[in-house]
């Protein structure tokens, strides 16, 4: 099931916003989006997501919902200061915040932060973590 | 069948027709009145109880919504008559009894969970009939 989950939370960092045919993040870190771990030398910015936690909780009738926590990190080069990151932080929360994805296998996977990312200075990188939650329950 | 311990997810409950929520807990507890009859000399309580059983519970889990029938105002068709209700512990042990839904409560929070919760007062002349699986 995490892999459903995971799927869902990556579609929703690449999908365009409503009907402008646009992502800002997307484009804000020119599709360098990843999951766990981004790859060797890949330029700045760029966006890792991974899954924390996935709980499971149980109905009458065998019907379960999944309670997911995950968590978006977004890395920008320290050179441009800490308004970069702070902003794609800005639009890694506008974009996941209260909103309801598709879950293959699950109702739907409704998403809500939890946590807001503050700038941390890593050598010549800044980093901020957000986390959000992921709710679905299974329907097969 | 050997003697084995129940656990909370072998058990079901079921409110008559037309309720829809996504349950996963229920609790009923069975009670008699009782009156102390101590009397001059006694150096301890004495009690009687009652012969007549009452049972009251609740029954409590998530709001569903997309379909006219997820309701969970409906049960009965929304009236005062008694439904038929089985709280069933384990596969063949059961409370099956008649009870009247008393009250409805429903909880909303933004950043949590959407709640329901039956309460339910036995509506049922003879007491429930028990049914527990034995060897």
């Amino acid at each position: 099931m995490s892999a459903q989950i995971m799927k869902a939370i990556y579609a929703r960092l690449i999908a365009n916003v409503g009907d402008t045919g646009t992502n800002p993040l997307k484009d804000a870190v020119s599709n360098r989006i990843y999951a766990i771990d981004a790859p060797a030398r890949t330029e700045l910015p760029l966006v890792v997501y991974s899954l924390d936690s996935l709980d499971t909780e149980h109905f009458f009738g065998g019907v379960k919902r999944q309670t997911g926590s995950f968590t978006v990190s977004v890395y920008a080069k320290a050179e441009f200061g800490a308004d970069s990151i702070v902003d794609m932080d800005e639009l890694a929360f506008s974009h996941l915040d209260q909103s309801a994805v598709t879950v293959v296998n699950h109702d739907r996977g409704y998403i809500r932060n939890l946590t807001r990312g503050v700038p941390e200075l890593d050598g010549e990188v800044f980093r901020a973590d957000s986390t959000f939650e992921i709710v679905a329950a299974i329907t097969s | 069948m050997a003697s084995t311990l129940a656990h909370g997810s072998d058990g079901t409950v079921a409110i008559g027709a037309n309720y829809e929520a996504q349950l996963n807990t229920w609790s009923a507890t069975l009670t008699r009145a009782t009156s102390v009859v101590t009397g001059f000399g006694d150096t301890g309580h004495r009690r009687r109880a009652s012969a007549v059983l009452d049972l009251t519970g609740s029954a409590g889990g998530f709001s569903k919504y997309g379909d006219s029938s997820h309701d969970p105002t409906g049960i009965a068709a929304g009236s005062a008559t008694a439904t038929g209700m089985v709280l069933t512990v384990a596969t063949g042990c059961t409370f099956t009894f008649d009870a009247v839904i008393n009250s409805t409560a429903f909880s909303v929070t933004q950043d949590g969970d959407s709640t329901v919760t039956f309460n339910f007062e036995m509506d049922d002349a003879d007491g429930p009939t028990v049914a527990w699986a034995e060897a």
